[in-house]
């Protein structure tokens, strides 16, 4: 203090006493602060959090954040969130790359290859054999099988959700059509769609169409699978696309005829101006194929009421895997309190909030079979349709490029399904032009 | 202390170059010290996870065998030439239309100027709402003048003219430079050129025009690049390239080849390409202005 007061002394020889004194006070009182703050309790540890989703799925993630941070003094989750699926790959990437990714990010299964294969995730067996709040066991085995890569658990999922038809009630009961049965076929799901497409006015232009889907590889591959068609040549360590062979090529050409024969879905230019899930949320689309991701969004329905049916079955039963994992960075500082945030994100607690909020369709299957879930009082009450599709799921196969594959696989399948060019071609161009992926990717080695 | 300076006496010049200083800073820092490290990355496999590996001028080859790449550079060179001089007889006709004096002119050339600082991002979606083929206004208006009109972003054949009209609107840069330079120019040449009978179209063609062919010089050679090279933001967010690569452009093959495929040597070496067709075009220019005799009376102005 003495110190303080001399140097004060020699920079400001003239200054009076008082101005001495009250310096003096002011740095006491520093000094004092300072050694407080030092006591009083350390500042509790960040642990950033990143997630993609629409408004109303980063509303689901803010609940869980917060009943987290409330119950746990020494951890501060910091949640980020980035709208589009598409920017947040990009954006996830570019923080790998500079090397200051999010602790934890949740990842869809068919994107973390590209980065397990890289080193760039830690992985969580050590972790999850030493809770006490959850075991392997809790969890369906297919949702925990997609996040496994080299052997190792890369990411912890949270759910197991999959490919269903959302469908408005009430425009089923204006055209007087049952709602769907848990057990269909594609011809009656066609003729339903056919149904539900209206011109109310007759001015040639449809008002309400029956269906709505997005013309890629990933909403085609379950049906490729019911007709017994191939998605690759080997599920393990693929080498090309096989949508040339002719179970595919049918199953396909049933996908594209909907548009251009059956005339059951928005075309392009319709789709352009207004697409299908805003279509089915407006109320006219009858039938919207989406994941259990919407569900918060739809919730937000109130001029109509919706509920869920599986897909309609071809020469056999399948679906297809959605699931999204919690990952957490080989590069974060606080390991262990990430762990303590997944962990509880992926405890009968945690999982709990996010059913709650209607987003996922839980991995622990505890919670899944719980009324949380199947009876949470709020749309949709079909919810056992999401859990009996696990035994008939499928999943994509895991390799680094796959995402990759499945763009380039898009851009020639949209153009089928709008009618550009015939369902061979599109095969034919698909497995072309994704050949040099293969090459490139890297493979689970079991 | 403003006493000290004014006492420095700045000669005209030195303040000139402290005045772009900060600019000049911002372009070696953000600009070129960036370029010439991805000149060093073009010869390098680098994924940015990775230690980059010796690739020498295999992704120069790459870049050069990829049909893709290819087809970015057509629609790189086709998004010139219809847009560039459209934009550039549109800023000089519109500063020649409002170069007079009055209350409303100057609302008018604010006007003009606005779509201009409109950040990229919204206007581009901007131009998503007017150009929507069934409820945007532009097809609605079309629609009711009794066209049939095309589905503009959503169309391969109408895409890149859509991406060319979205282009004209951003014309205040060159409308305030024509501007400035139609004032500079002084009055008594057109009165003269008036009083010996010459009427509207032989005064622009025989001394307006002639006057400003320098400055036409300048700003062509700044769109030429401009359209070349910073299109990416209204593509990205329009199109995405599409439909079906129809708007593909080389900005956006650099970037997927960097930020989707993680190939960062690719990336670079199919930057320093448009780098070096840029300047090839700008030498064209230059040439063909000598061969006009344009710019060549004010050599310390352009060239």
């Amino acid at each position: 203090m003495e110190r303080v007061q001399s140097q004060t002394n020699q920079k400001r020889g003239a200054a009076s006493n008082n101005r001495q004194r009250s310096l003096l006070c002011l740095s006491g009182c520093f000094i004092f602060l300072l050694l407080i703050s030092g006591c009083g309790g350390k500042a509790p540890t960040a642990v950033s959090f990143m997630v993609f989703g629409d408004p109303a799925e980063y509303n689901a993630y803010e609940d869980l954040v917060d009943t987290f941070n409330a119950g746990h003094d020494d951890i501060q989750v910091e949640l980020t969130h980035v709208p589009s699926p598409g920017e947040y790959r990009t954006r996830l990437l570019t923080e790998f790359a500079a090397g200051t990714p999010p602790d934890i990010s949740l990842m869809n299964y068919r994107r973390v290859v590209s980065f397990a294969a890289n080193g760039m995730l830690e992985p969580l067996d050590s972790y999850l054999a030493q809770s006490s709040l959850i075991q392997p066991e809790d969890f369906y085995p297919v949702a925990l099988d997609a996040f496994t890569w080299q052997g190792q658990l890369m990411c912890l999922p949270q759910n197991i959700s999959s490919l269903v038809v959302y469908y408005n009630a009430d425009l089923f009961a204006a055209a007087g059509l049952p709602e769907p049965a848990d057990k269909w076929t594609w011809e009656e799901f066609g003729q339903t769609a056919v149904t539900l497409t209206r011109d109310f006015d007759g001015d040639g232009t449809i008002d309400q169409y029956g269906l709505g889907v997005e013309p890629s590889l990933f909403r085609a591959a379950p049906f490729i699978w019911q007709n017994n068609g191939p998605l690759v040549d080997d599920e393990t360590q693929p080498t090309r696309l096989t949508l040339t062979r002719p179970p595919s090529l049918a199953a396909l050409q049933w996908f594209t005829d909907l548009h251009n024969v059956a005339h059951v879905v928005p075309g392009r230019e319709e789709e352009a101006s207004q697409d299908s899930e805003s279509r089915f949320l407006a109320g006219t689309t009858a039938m919207y194929l989406n994941s259990r991701r919407g569900v918060p969004t739809y919730r937000e329905i109130d001029s109509f009421a919706w509920n869920v049916a599986p897909l309609p079955n071809g020469q056999t039963s399948a679906s297809i895997l959605h699931s999204d994992g919690f990952c957490l960075a080989g590069t974060a500082v606080n390991k262990d309190a990430a762990w303590t945030f997944i962990e509880f994100a992926n405890s009968v607690e945690g999982q709990t909030i996010l059913a709650g909020t209607g987003r996922t369709v839980p991995s622990l299957i505890a919670v899944a079979q719980s009324d949380a879930f199947l009876n949470p009082g709020q749309s949709p009450s079909r919810a056992q349709v999401y859990l009996d599709n696990a035994p008939i799921m499928r999943r994509v196969p895991l390799i680094s490029t796959w995402e990759e594959i499945e763009s380039v696989a898009d851009e020639e399948i949209e153009r089928a399904f709008y009618g550009d060019i015939s369902v061979e071609e599109a095969a034919r161009l698909a497995t072309q032009r994704t050949e040099e992926y293969f090459l490139r990717a890297d493979f689970n080695a079991p | 202390m403003p006493e000290r300076l004014s006492r420095l006496r700045l000669s005209r010049q030195d303040r000139w170059g402290l005045l772009l200083l900060p600019y000049a800073l911002g372009i070696f820092v953000l600009v070129i010290v960036p370029a010439v490290f991805s000149f060093g990355l073009a010869f390098f496999h680098y994924d940015a996870l990775s230690p980059p590996v010796w690739a020498g001028t295999l992704n120069f080859v790459l870049a050069y065998t990829d049909e893709l790449f290819l087809l970015s550079v057509r629609h790189s060179l086709a998004l010139i030439l219809l847009p560039v001089p459209l934009r550039l007889f549109g800023a000089f006709f519109v500063a020649r239309l409002l170069q007079r004096n009055g209350r409303f002119l100057n609302w008018f050339r604010a006007a003009v100027y606005l779509p201009t600082i409109v950040p990229g991002a919204a206007f581009a979606l901007a131009w998503l709402w007017i150009l929507n083929p069934l409820y945007g206004p532009l097809n609605l208006l079309l629609r009711a003048l009794g066209f049939a009109p095309p589905a503009w972003l959503i169309d391969p054949t109408w895409a890149r003219p859509a991406l060319a009209l979205m282009a004209l609107w951003q014309i205040g840069e060159g409308f305030i430079v024509c501007l400035a330079a139609l004032y500079d120019m002084p009055p008594d040449l057109e009165d003269a050129a008036r009083i010996d009978g010459a009427n509207g179209r032989a005064t622009l063609r025989h001394i307006i025009l002639p006057l400003l062919a320098p400055i036409l010089l300048l700003l062509t050679f700044r769109d030429v690049i401009l359209t070349f090279q910073e299109t990416f933001t209204q593509i990205y967010l329009t199109t995405q390239g599409g439909p079906y690569y129809a708007t593909y452009t080389m900005p956006l093959f650099i970037y997927e080849q960097g930020f989707d495929l993680q190939a960062f040597g690719v990336a670079s070496a199919a930057m320093w390409v448009m780098y070096a067709i840029t300047g090839l075009i700008v030498v064209a220019l230059v040439v063909i202005a000598r061969q006009w005799h344009i710019g060549t009376t004010e050599e310390t102005f352009v060239l």
